[in-house]
């Protein structure tokens, strides 16, 4: 197996912690997605929700009206507690996702400066200098030599065009992604108004 | 909302409530009665009985009308206004009639004391505001109205036409001080006046929301309609956690024994009977109070006065 150069070495660094930051929300997607389901509680309740509701289609709104508002009162205490649930449930979500978000972007935003600082001289990639001319000043900074690209360059190259491909790929969806709870919205009525009445 | 059975013996478990509000008139530390119902039931007979049986056993009674119709001047056969006016025959009963619709722009003066001319002008820019806000003109003069009354120490009021559900949920909900904190206008005046209704209408939703100040009477009749209304009314009550345990049905037709009805009131009694079972198994942890319908319409002080001992004796024809 090949040696990894020192450069080499510093190139995929960089470029890991470069595109870090538009990783992370997709890494916290999954993380949620697995940790944060639907409980067996809440499924349970959406269950009986709807094993009610098919009941009341039986009763007649009319002749048994006193069965049909008790069931109904039924329905619409189970959907306040569901709503409770869930409601618990995406506050505790946006929660984790603040602390682990927060947590996550600084160890890497620290490791970016550490690393820029420990290899402000170092090249990630060594160039010939008539290529990078007239640049090849900037793309040294702050401490390499003309022709090299410097880790701090390269980072924000990385950035950039993570952020760029992560806009261009999120942007025509409706983003679900975005801090909403998770929660699919099930069919439950959340008023407790029953429809109009037949007319006979 | 279901009534205690702490106080009643096991035994009694099973048997229906009381049917009569006596139960109202028995609760002394109630400071708010609400007595509402839809569409032409009765609720004003219902509260000024209601009123008139209160004022035997407390100190002051007030009733209060948003009901533009002005039906409480009709029940006691005596002009009413925006301000509380003791009702003729009568020691410790008020009246007032206010109209919710008129909102805050319009109370009278005397609301106002002291007003500027800024403050006058505020009051239109806020009425013009406030008209975008669905029922926050009624909770603008509900709120001046407690203000009113509160000042003015009735040992209980009477509400009759309940607020609209937009009030209901202005009333019930604590943001609605954050929202009226929001506005900001020229005049340091007005908002100064916001300000003074603040605490009023959290201290208000205090008191609505807690069972041993405020119950809440709904009045039906034996018909699918206001049965339907009803239920929807008590589940929007215990929505908005205030209290009812109180229902009436009104305009009931009962047969005298030995009379031999025609078959019209034959027929409305066989559905009034099966709405009366549907309500006494929907109902089983209220009480339930009949009131008949009469030969003759409940208007003045003496009908009133004689209609109110249905309230608290079964009608027993």
């Amino acid at each position: 197996m090949m040696e990894l150069t020192s450069e080499m070495y510093l190139f995929l660094i960089t470029s890991i912690l470069g595109s870090a930051g538009s990783l992370l929300p997709f890494l916290m997607q999954l993380i949620l997605r697995t940790v944060g389901k639907e409980s067996q509680a809440e499924r349970l309740l959406r269950q009986e929700i709807l094993k009610l509701k098919q009941q009341l289609q039986t009763i007649s709104m009319v002749d048994q009206f006193a069965s049909y508002a008790k069931v109904q009162r039924k329905i619409n205490a189970l959907s306040q507690q569901y709503k409770d649930k869930a409601m618990e449930r995406s506050v505790g979500e946006q929660r984790v996702r603040m602390v682990l978000g927060g947590t996550l972007r600084t160890i890497v935003g620290l490791l970016c400066v550490w690393l820029i600082w420990e290899h402000r001289s170092d090249p990630v990639v060594s160039l010939p200098t008539n290529l990078v001319w007239p640049f090849g000043p900037i793309l040294a900074l702050p401490s390499c030599e003309v022709g090299q690209i410097s880790v701090m360059i390269w980072l924000a190259v990385v950035r950039t065009v993570c952020n760029k491909v992560n806009t261009a790929l999120t942007s025509p969806r409706t983003t679900p992604q975005r801090a909403t709870p998770i929660f699919n919205p099930p069919p439950v009525s959340p008023t407790a108004v029953p429809v109009a009445p037949p007319l006979d | 909302m279901a009534e205690e059975v702490a106080d009643e013996t096991l035994g009694d478990l099973d048997q229906p409530l009381e049917p009569s509000l006596a139960n109202i008139i028995e609760q002394k530390t109630l400071k708010w009665v609400f007595v509402g119902g839809k569409g032409g039931v009765g609720k004003t007979t219902t509260s000024c009985s209601l009123a008139v049986q209160l004022a035997k056993a407390r100190e002051s009674v007030l009733i209060i009308s948003t009901d533009p119709a002005h039906n409480i001047s009709d029940a006691f056969d005596q002009k009413f206004s925006k301000v509380p006016i003791k009702v003729k025959g009568f020691e410790n009963l008020y009246a007032m009639e206010i109209d919710p619709n008129i909102g805050y722009g319009e109370l009278p003066d005397e609301y106002f004391e002291g007003a500027s001319d800024a403050m006058r002008m505020g009051r239109d820019i806020l009425q013009e505001v406030l008209g975008a806000f669905p029922g926050i003109d009624e909770a603008m003069s509900y709120a001046e109205v407690m203000k009113l009354v509160q000042g003015m120490n009735f040992s209980v009021v009477v509400f009759d036409t309940a607020p609209t559900g937009h009030t209901l949920r202005l009333l019930s909900f604590p943001q609605v001080a954050g929202l009226l904190g929001m506005q900001e206008f020229n005049a340091d005046e007005v908002s100064g006046k916001l300000e003074s209704i603040l605490p009023v209408i959290q201290k208000v939703n205090e008191q609505f929301q807690n069972p041993d100040q405020t119950t809440f009477v709904c009045v039906c009749i034996a018909e699918f309609l206001s049965l339907y209304e009803t239920e929807r009314l008590v589940q929007e009550l215990t929505r908005y956690c205030i209290d009812t345990h109180n229902i009436v049905v009104n305009q009931l037709l009962l047969q005298k024994p030995g009379d031999q009805p025609c078959s019209m009131c034959a027929a409305r009694c066989r559905i009034q009977a099966k709405y009366l079972d549907q309500i006494a198994d929907l109902y089983e942890d209220f009480h339930v109070t009949k009131l008949p319908l009469l030969e003759h319409e409940v208007r003045g002080v003496n009908q009133v006065k004689e209609f109110s001992e249905n309230l608290v004796k079964p009608y027993m024809g």
